[in-house]
């Protein structure tokens, strides 16, 4: 071979490895493209010319791929899943539910009533993990709902299951105390206390004493969450039907003789039944309560409990000034331990903003709620803002009391004082984020503090709270620890109107 | 007039990065490839497949960046649960490094794995108990169920929650936090360290605003 003839065949042999390379690079560029547009894939899932075996490949392919579904796609593919072959199903929600978490904008409201008859059909066939998933599903979707503004995922997983609850008998109840307690709908989720109450009559009256093993699930449920403060006076009767079953049911009798004990304050009662008739028309669970609140002789445990079960009274009776009172008392007080008067505050303002919801309603009272805001900026004055290692419960107080002047004024103090301690003052620029009034005097104290507080440190509780007191004040609602933003946010906080007064 | 901020943070791993492995083009023993993209701000640091593939061939490159892998030994399946090919993640926005501590493997993610970790107050009002749930999907159930654990990061709520799933997918159970008498959980961060299959990574959600509670009346 001459020279010529070498290169000839060295251009060519180039020639071919970088045609075979083209080749190769076109071949795998394409060779990943989906099969399926969206229609042409729901149309193979839901057609019936096809096994399930062929189905589930083309789910599977689709899914890898990664290509979008549309959303009219979505929807017919949900509508199918009822209908769909057993074998299919698991894919298909799976499938809806990645679809949802990829963008697909499938509005959790659809799904759930295409999917109803199916979550009808695991109940009523017993299938309880498989109605769970479904359920976990539908929360997925929920979550990745842009429909939905302002999500709760606690609220809608409540009130989903609690739907579902009502709907059937207890054993649905029973597979979820039994296998997952922590996700029945909880009394305290709902931020409306009619549906608390409703949530809880649907426990109490679950409760049957010719179920013993069941309902000593139930009982223990009760005792061991927010369930037990909503027991009053007419629900003792079921109570004391389960205390007096004659038979060898003990856990059940032992641990509903433990909840009226708790709730009626009574101790060493061996027959409830007899109690129950001499007491039941003079018992007063609130009135008993605030007795036992003042008891000195009372430990701090059975005063914890107290404290709660009042902070509920407070809705669930008509004692509204008195408890206010008691637990003021409380407060002021010296010789409690500090965990009881911090309590005693909390359900102060545990009250407070549930109260004020009653705003327009027949539940509202004017003097009540004048009595509660006086009795709450006492509390701050003289309690509060005086003890520094109670400081953290400056988050917690609602925008008017903050808005206060003469509570403003100290808890800018706090928040000035450079020698008071990085908590305290972090709290304190927590709260004055509320502030209606002289917003660029309060942002540029908060600014500087973060100013003097951030640098060399870790984000912790402190400066997550100093940067929400900003967010809260600038209504800005970017996370941030940029102090240069901040700067710049709090400059452009506009001045005081000069008739401006502040709101008390 | 009252006015809530309730905040839930979904945790989405990796951003627009992504694998593409279409299996079922291939048979028993062939030699298979698919297509990996790793989004700005994250780096591949690992990548790992099922029991019936080898290893994949991925670069530990960091993002905006894309290419091609080849595993083998590919065994055929229909089962979807079958025959995947994973990538972790390193979030370089995290700024945790490999240097720092042991803590690479928590600051890493995979690729199909989200999740979300959100927490809220057990009743309004009630600043002292929070209900934290976690959920994660898209991970590969073949790698077994996800055990992990919720911490408060703040000193003065010592206490942690382990958390195992319940089924080799989705669901987790939720965990109620409660602090003393004194205390509050707003502005406090919960971090959630999840494992799974030999991976570990942290899923971690800055729970700000969950108990900010403003009220405006009259």
């Amino acid at each position: 071979m001459n020279i010529q003839q070498r290169k000839r065949f060295i251009r060519t042999f180039y020639f071919v490895v970088f045609s075979l390379i083209l080749i190769t690079f076109f071949r795998h560029s394409y060779a990943d493209e989906p099969p399926f547009s969206s229609k042409e894939f729901v149309d193979s899932v839901i057609g019936e010319n096809r096994s399930v075996e062929e189905k589930l490949k083309i789910i599977d392919v689709f899914q890898s791929t990664g290509e979008p579904l549309d959303v009219n796609n979505a929807y017919r593919l949900i509508k199918y899943i009822p209908l769909a072959d057993k074998k299919l199903t698991s894919s298909l929600l799976e499938f809806i539910r990645e679809a949802s978490v990829r963008g697909c904008p499938i509005e959790s409201a659809v799904v759930s009533k295409e999917l109803s008859p199916l979550m009808d059909e695991y109940i009523e066939n017993h299938e309880y993990d498989r109605f769970r998933y479904l359920l976990s599903v539908l929360e997925w979707v929920y979550q990745n709902d842009a429909s939905v503004e302002d999500k709760n995922i606690f609220l809608y997983s409540d009130l989903l299951l609690f739907t579902y609850l009502k709907k059937y008998d207890y054993k649905l109840l029973e597979y979820y105390l039994d296998e997952h307690p922590t996700e029945l709908p909880d009394v305290a989720s709902f931020p409306d206390f009619s549906v608390g109450e409703e949530v809880a009559d649907y426990y109490l009256h679950k409760l049957d004493k010719n179920l013993p093993s069941f309902t000593a699930k139930l009982l223990r449920y009760i005792n061991e969450n927010d369930l037990i403060y909503f027991i009053r006076e007419n629900d003792i009767n079921i109570f004391v039907g389960i205390t007096d079953v004659q038979t060898d049911k003990t856990e059940m009798r032992t641990i509903g003789r433990d909840i009226l004990s708790k709730i009626t304050h009574q101790k060493d009662i061996s027959n409830w039944k007899e109690w129950w008739e001499n007491n039941n028309k003079d018992l007063n669970i609130t009135q008993t309560a605030l007795k036992t609140l003042v008891d000195k002789k009372v430990d701090d445990a059975e005063k914890r409990f107290t404290i709660r079960q009042l902070g509920y009274s407070f809705f669930l009776s008509k004692a509204d000034i008195e408890i206010i009172r008691a637990l003021e008392s409380i407060i002021e007080d010296s010789m409690s331990t500090l965990d009881i008067r911090c309590r005693s505050f909390q359900t102060l303002i545990f009250i407070y903003v549930n109260y004020v919801d009653n705003i327009g309603t027949e539940n509202f009272n004017e003097e009540v709620y004048k009595f509660l805001f006086d009795s709450i900026v006492r509390c701050v004055t003289d309690f509060l803002i005086k003890n520094a290692q109670v400081h953290d419960l400056l988050t917690i107080l609602p925008g008017e009391i903050v808005n206060v002047r003469n509570v403003k004024t100290k808890i800018m103090a706090i928040l000035n004082n450079t020698s008071m301690n990085r908590r305290s003052r972090g709290a304190a620029a927590y709260a004055l984020g509320f502030s209606k009034t002289d917003k660029k005097n309060v942002g540029e104290s908060i600014l500087n503090f973060l100013k003097e507080d951030l640098p060399g440190r870790e984000p912790d509780t402190t400066n997550n709270r100093t940067v929400l007191g900003l967010m809260s004040l600038t209504r800005n609602k970017s996370f941030s620890f940029n102090l240069e933003e901040w700067r710049k946010a709090v400059s452009e906080i506009p001045d005081d109107p000069p008739e401006e007064n502040l709101s008390k | 007039m009252q006015e809530e901020w309730d905040y839930h943070q979904i945790l989405k791993a990796g951003g627009d990065s992504s694998i593409i492995f279409d299996k079922t083009k291939y048979k028993l023993g062939d030699k298979a490839t698919g297509k990996w993209k790793v989004d700005e701000g994250f780096q591949i640091v690992d990548s790992k497949s099922t029991e019936h593939l080898s290893k994949p061939n991925m670069p530990h490159k960091n993002g905006p960046s894309e290419g091609k892998f080849e595993v083998d030994s590919l065994k055929y399946s229909n089962s979807v649960n079958d025959a995947k090919v994973f990538m972790m993640l390193k979030d370089n926005n995290t700024g945790i490094s490999e240097k720092e501590n042991n803590a690479l493997r928590a600051s890493c993610t995979i690729i199909t794995f989200i999740g979300y970790l959100s927490a809220s107050t057990i009743r309004k009002g009630e600043y002292d108990k929070v209900k934290v749930k976690i959920k994660g999907t898209g991970h590969p159930a073949a790698l077994g169920k996800i055990s992990g654990e919720v911490t408060p990061n703040d000193p003065s709520f010592p206490q942690s929650q382990t958390f195992l799933s319940s089924t080799n997918n989705i669901d987790w159970e939720s965990a109620i936090f409660e602090a003393s008498g004194q205390h509050t959980f707003i502005g406090t961060k919960f971090t959630a360290n999840l494992s799974y299959g030999g991976f570990s990574f942290v899923a971690n959600a800055n729970l700000q605003g969950i108990v900010h509670h403003s009220i405006s009346f009259r």
